[in-house]
């Protein structure tokens, strides 16, 4: 071994000794919290209270939290029990139940170890309108991907507020109608079938919330305004702007305590795939064990004045589109190789009488998470 | 020439005065014999007519036949001439008696050199006197050194008339290498005075005119002991000559600064010669990882550049090199201390009661001293290891008045890193290079000028995360005074600028480049004075200017969507004026006590923005922005430092020590526990940050246990720190242009006991310590309203409950040595995820309360063997090796814990930076032989 030989050999133990491995620490006293999901506005009834219980860190998964009894007091006297529909979820029954502008609320849940929770009174605040939502295209760059993603920017511009300090939290639903890539002509289960509604499952609506925490105050602007605050990105990697979608804006004007925690939140998420850089801290919400207030509940009692809006969006023009498309199989020989498990196959046929076959996904939209019936609220 | 002149003079007066004792018998001239005579004739006659006696034995005389030519013959050259033909020699001596014996010499009187009184010549106080002593007592007798005492009369009656005190000025050094005897002891036994010389190897003593028996002794020599007779004012430069060969083996491995007498608390020094088995990475001899292994100091990690001191963040300790400051001490992130280890010479930390002529730190000073270059010879000393090559020249300009030191070492594994073809190798660098140069010029015995400049750099990458740039550039000079009779003055120029570059490539969306500069410009004076025996006062003044640039912040690489930010740098003037005074009190009882009054001001260019009052210092909350010009006065801060210690023996071999020092600190470091790489980014406390300031109480208990063999010692502490910088929760870490919204001021208090058991002497030395402590911090500011973990306490970054270390040297020969360390501490807190919930069906991370768990501790064994080359005393180029293991077990010791998000989970990583043990072989050279 040659001197230059050996100095290789300990300079790369250096190097390749420094070494980053998978490593999970010991937090085996680890107890599971509770987590409150609720909200009271004074939009139109029933409102929702999610009671769940948070999982472990490697085993993420939404633990409902049955058999509570919850209730919603006012500071007028007004109570106001909530029933369980699901396993956690827990919704107001009387209609005539309606969160009034002005009015406190606060949250009373006792747990099935009679634990009393409770959050402070918090005053529903008037609503402060959305004036409009609109979308812009947008091009962003983007490592890996060898072409800019293109998708749709959704930006909000609010009314301007009566007060100077306002704090607004949005959630979005999305809606999207979808088309799958073949209709049914035919189908092969060892015999041929023809088949008669070829577009019954080709087209299907889906609805999903959008996965992100908007906030944002007015309270260094010289005019309560918001004006194109930008909500979330839509790229066109998925099918949701492949034909008509439609995006649900609740906006609700909240207090600066409910503003601190959803910002908060939104402040510590991470992308998935980038490193986290913000010093870390555990937060709180509003509820708290009335015996134990050192106890940690996570997740907000949120009351707030609520304006919502809804827009469509029609398939952007001149915009690349990269969702993954089917690819048909038009060999129709291996066909009748296929297992019988796969039975009934679909199978499709062109103007030229061309057949082709494909994974039962790519014809049937219900398998995409779509639903058939069309939303009643879709223009 | 002159030197000559004396020298012969001596030799000259020496012995003749030698010859005129023999002269009595030699002097006798016998004449008057008639030729034939016989033997014993002639003895007779002359006994008879002259007083001298014979002695001889009279049945192996041989027959002689007498014959005198001349008429009268010196009666010792006549006998040496009659018998020497028949193997006989003549001896006399002052008696009279004349011996003649066969190949046998008496010696009739002992050697003379133990009673030589030398007269000090009044008017001429630069008589060296050591020397020329030395040199006409030339070769035999070492074995009687030892026991010498000398005689010496100091000063004059003339001079000495009307004081009742005088002062003795001298310089000790070894007669090895004509190098000065530092922390050597000079002890008065009468009055119990002691003085320990200084790094040029002076010393002065004030003492009441009188008799006294001083003795000065020094690591690895032969003690000197004199009786003196104090006239006046005068000079006693002594020579220690090396303890080569002893007749027990002891190899004196501790300082003599002794912990139990010493007024300093919470003091440790090292020197080169302690450590030089002890194992470090990749053999490369650290002094300064030496010091982690003392009680108190830790890191938070192997790859950090930085030492946390009795529960302190690493900000707040002052790293030195002969005053000159050094903010990175490290190469390839702490691998290597960035001080050439041939270059230094030792190095002192001072954890509890930091001495008045220090400020600017909460915690500790750490002060390294550099080796003065030899000035009598040129020498050259060196090594070989496989991570880098060191040299070390020194030599005198003109002999004995200036001389020079430089030293060099570097890294050569750029160049192959190069040749490898693996692209993670290929990409990868760990190049560190650094160089000390020390220039010595004395312009005459009262003046010396130094000129010292010191510069590192590095250029490191740690896996393919990130790469550092970094260096230290510095220099100074510095003017010593000596004047009066017993008092010194300084003045010395300092510069320092520290830079930083790095660039991250983890994720390259985010990758990024910036780069950081911290300059540091210093006057500093000071003035020790002795104005009475039991007083030593230290007077001074020191003013720096700080020059912080954060550069700018830039995307990396094409793919990095980072938006550029620039900042703009900053500028602060710290300035300090201090008095102390050292004051015996009793006997045993020593008292220390400073007061030292800084005042800081944060100047312009700079735009400031102001906030609400009341209100959370955040961009909401921004009322103003002002625009202050160059050099305009921002904000100005003061505070007034104490520092009040007391020594108070009980035995001689027990004492108890107590100080209390306040403190300021008007710069810090932005740091943060969860990033894998550090951040050491320096900032100045400004219009919005407040100055630190710190309360330090501690208590002691010292005692050296079977004759100084043992070192036992046991230090409680107490420290409360106001105005600690943190990072708020959830505070952007790369945030900076509004630093201040990211930060919060808080309390740290941190406390703890250290006990260090400690073997000097022996075979088997070394030392083991345990600390137990706390640092707890409490950010809550009930103004403005914000908080860190809910306004409770939680413990600081760098707390680590439990430290110990175990040093251990096996000297087997004199030529090969075993050494071993093993470290433990407690792993650094961190905040981890704990939980994951759901709100709006969206994922959400829970934590843990701040800091509220730990990453898995730290435990790591080192081996080393060394192997010194032959021990003739009489050899060109000396030369070992040294064969160690580092981390022998393997562990990997997590440096960091961190998490990213990966499809949904949260996937948590543990960067370690050494996962296997690190084998090493190094060679060390030098000119001279073992000991040199």
């Amino acid at each position: 071994m040659t001197v230059k030989n050996i100095l290789i050999v300990f300079l790369c133990l250096i190097l390749v000794t420094a070494c980053i491995d998978e490593y999970w620490p010991d937090i085996s006293d680890y107890e599971p919290l509770m987590v409150v999901d609720g909200t009271l506005t004074n939009g139109t009834g029933p409102y929702a209270v999610r009671l769940s219980v948070t999982s472990d860190v490697n085993h993420p998964k939404y633990e409902p939290l049955p058999a509570c009894t919850v209730t919603i007091e006012d500071d007028a006297g007004n109570i106001e029990s909530l029933t369980e529909t699901e396993p956690g979820l827990y919704v107001t029954v009387s209609e005539n139940f309606r969160g009034v502008v002005g009015r406190q609320y606060r949250i009373w849940i006792i747990t099935p170890e009679s634990k009393t929770y409770s959050s402070p009174f918090q005053r529903l605040l008037a609503p402060v309108g959305i004036d409009t939502v609109y979308t812009e295209v947008e091009y962003r760059e983007i490592p890996d991907l060898n072409h800019d993603l293109a998708g749709l920017q959704f930006y909000l511009d609010t009314y301007r507020a009566e007060n100077d300090s306002n704090y607004y939290l949005w959630k979005l639903e999305e809606t999207f109608l979808f088309h799958t890539d073949f209709f049914i002509d035919y189908l092969y289960m060892g015999y041929w079938e023809q088949f008669s509604n070829r577009d019954s499952v080709h087209t299907c609506w889906t609805t999903q919330n959008v996965y992100e925490f908007f906030t944002a105050h007015t309270l260094n602007l010289t005019n309560p305004t918001l004006i194109r605050y930008p909500l979330h990105y839509v790229d066109t990697e998925s099918r949701r702007l492949q034909v008509k979608y439609s995006l649900l804006v609740h906006q609700y004007t909240i207090d600066a305590d409910a503003h601190s925690f959803y910002d908060q939140v939104r402040n510590l998420m991470v992308d998935a795939g980038k490193l986290y850089t913000k010093q870390p801290y555990q937060i709180r919400g509003n509820v708290s064990n009335d015996d134990d207030p050192g106890e940690p509940v996570l997740g907000y009692f949120l009351v707030g004045g609520l304006d919502s809006i809804r827009i469509f969006v029609k398939r952007p023009l001149d915009v690349p589109f990269y969702y993954p498309v089917c690819e048909l199989i038009t060999d129709m020989r291996s066909l009748y190789f296929m297992p019988r498990s796969y039975w009934p196959i679909y199978v499709t046929e062109n103007a030229q009488g061309q057949r082709g076959y494909a994974s039962d996904a790519c014809f049937d939209c219900t398998l995409n998470g779509g639903v058939l019936e069309e939303p009643d609220f879709w223009e | 020439m002159r030197k000559h002149l004396k020298y012969g003079l001596m030799g000259g007066f020496l012995l003749g005065w030698h010859f005129f004792a023999m002269a009595q018998v030699d002097q006798v001239v016998v004449s008057g014999f008639p030729d034939g005579i016989s033997w014993n004739e002639f003895v007779a006659a002359v006994e008879n007519a002259y007083p001298v006696r014979f002695y001889y034995d009279p049945d192996s005389l041989p027959e002689v036949t007498l014959s005198i030519e001349q008429d009268s013959v010196p009666l010792t050259g006549f006998l040496t001439e009659l018998f020497s033909p028949y193997g006989f020699e003549v001896s006399t001596d002052r008696a009279g008696n004349v011996f003649i014996f066969k190949d046998r010499r008496i010696r009739s009187a002992l050697p003379e050199i133990c009673h030589i009184t030398l007269l000090q010549d009044a008017k001429d106080e630069t008589l060296p006197a050591g020397n020329e002593r030395e040199a006409t007592v030339s070769g035999f007798l070492d074995t009687y050194r030892e026991f010498i005492v000398e005689n010496v009369i100091i000063g004059s009656k003339l001079k000495g008339f009307g004081s009742t005190q005088a002062t003795i000025r001298g310089k000790v050094t070894n007669a090895m290498d004509h190098s000065p005897a530092v922390q050597a002891n000079v002890y008065v036994e009468e009055t119990r005075s002691l003085a320990v010389t200084n790094d040029s190897g002076q010393y002065q003593l004030v003492l009441p005119l009188g008799k006294y028996t001083l003795s000065v002794s020094s690591l690895g020599s032969f003690d000197k002991k004199y009786k003196l007779t104090l006239l006046s004012d005068g000079r006693l430069d002594v020579v220690l000559d090396h303890r080569v060969y002893a007749l027990e083996e002891v190899e004196i491995t501790s300082d003599r600064f002794n912990r139990v007498k010493g007024t300093q608390m919470g003091y440790e020094r090292l020197s080169t010669k302690e450590i030089k088995e002890i194992p470090v990475v990749l053999g490369e001899k650290d002094l300064i990882k030496v010091a982690l292994l003392l009680p108190g100091i830790q890191t938070v990690g192997e790859a950090t550049s930085g030492f946390n001191v009795r529960g302190s963040p690493v900000d707040q300790n002052l790293f030195y090199i002969n005053s000159v400051p050094v903010y990175n001490t490290s190469h390839v992130f702490g691998f290597f201390s960035s001080f050439n280890p041939e270059a230094v010479s030792d190095f002192s930390i001072y954890k509890s009661h930091i001495p008045v002529q220090y400020g600017g730190r909460l915690s500790s000073i750490f002060s390294v001293a550099s080796r003065q270059g030899d000035l009598k010879k040129f020498s050259f000393r060196g090594g070989i290891s496989p991570v880098a090559a060191r040299l070390l020249v020194e030599g005198p300009f003109k002999e004995d008045k200036s001389s020079y030191m430089l030293a060099v070492r570097s890294t050569y594994s750029d160049w192959v890193l190069n040749l490898i073809k693996e692209p993670d190798i290929h990409n990868s660098s760990a190049f560190f290079a650094d160089g000390i140069a020390n220039l010595t010029f004395r312009l005459d015995d009262r003046n010396r000028i130094d000129f010292f400049s010191y510069g590192s750099y590095d250029d490191a990458q740690i896996a393919t995360l990130s790469a550092y740039t970094y260096g230290n550039a510095g220099a100074s000079l510095a003017w010593n005074n000596q004047f009066g009779q017993r008092h010194s003055a300084a003045l010395s120029l300092i510069y320092n600028r520290y830079r930083l570059g790095e660039k991250n490539t983890e994720y390259a969306m985010e990758a990024y480049e910036r780069s950081f500069t911290l300059g540091h410009y210093e006057l500093r004076s000071s003035v020790t004075l002795r104005p009475s025996l039991n007083h030593t006062v230290d007077v001074g003044l020191n003013s720096i200017l700080y020059q912080a640039a954060r550069g700018d912040l830039l995307p990396y690489g094409d793919a990095s969507t980072l938006i550029p930010e620039s900042y703009e740098p900053e500028k602060g003037i710290e300035t300090a004026i201090y008095a102390g005074d050292e004051w015996k009190a009793a006997p045993k009882l020593i008292l220390n006590g400073g007061l030292r009054y800084t005042v800081y001001t944060y100047l312009g260019p700079k735009t400031v923005f102001t906030y609400k009052p009341g209100y959370p210092v955040e961009a909401i909350n921004l009322t103003d922005t002002l625009h202050y010009g160059n050099n305009a006065l921002i904000k100005t801060y003061n505070g007034l430092d104490y520092r009040l210690g007391a020594t108070y023996l009980l035995t001689g071999h027990l004492s108890v020590k107590a100080s209390y020092n306040r403190l300021h600190q008007y710069l810090f470091m932005l740091s943060n526990t969860i990033a894998i790489s550090p951040t050491d980014i320096w900032k100045l406390c400004d219009y919005h940050i407040k100055p630190l300031t710190g309360d330090q109480y501690t208590l002691g208990l010292y005692s050296s246990l079977l004759g100084e063999m043992f070192e036992v010692s046991l230090e409680g502490y107490y420290k409360n720190i106001r105005n600690l910088v943190e990072y708020k929760d959830g505070a952007d870490l790369t945030e900076a242009d509004l630093i201040e919204t990211e930060l919060i001021q808080g309390d740290l208090d941190s406390y703890g006991i250290e006990f260090m058991l400690k073997k000097s002497y022996g075979k088997l030395n070394g030392w083991v310590n345990y600390t137990w402590s706390r640092a707890l911090v409490q950010a809550n500011n009930p103004v403005t309203g914000e908080m860190n973990n809910f306004g409770e306490v939680y413990p600081a970054n760098f707390d680590k409950p439990h430290s110990a270390n175990l040093v251990l040297n096996y000297r087997i020969t004199k030529r090969l040595s075993f050494s071993s360390n093993i470290v433990y501490s407690t792993g650094r807190p961190v905040t981890y995820p704990t939980a994951v919930y759901y709100l709006n069906e969206t994922q959400i991370t829970h934590y843990s309360r701040r800091n509220e768990y730990r990453i898995p501790d730290y435990f790591r064994v080192d081996l080393s063997m060394n192997i010194e080359g032959n021990l003739k005393a009489r050899k060109l180029l000396h030369g070992s090796f040294s064969f160690s293991v580092y981390n022998l077990t393997g562990r990997n010791n997590a440096y960091s814990v961190y998490f990213t998000t990966e499809t949904g989970m949260i996937k948590a990583y543990r960067l370690s930076i050494f996962g296997v043990p690190i084998f090493s072989v190094s060679y060390n050279f030098k000119l001279g032989n073992y000991d040199s």
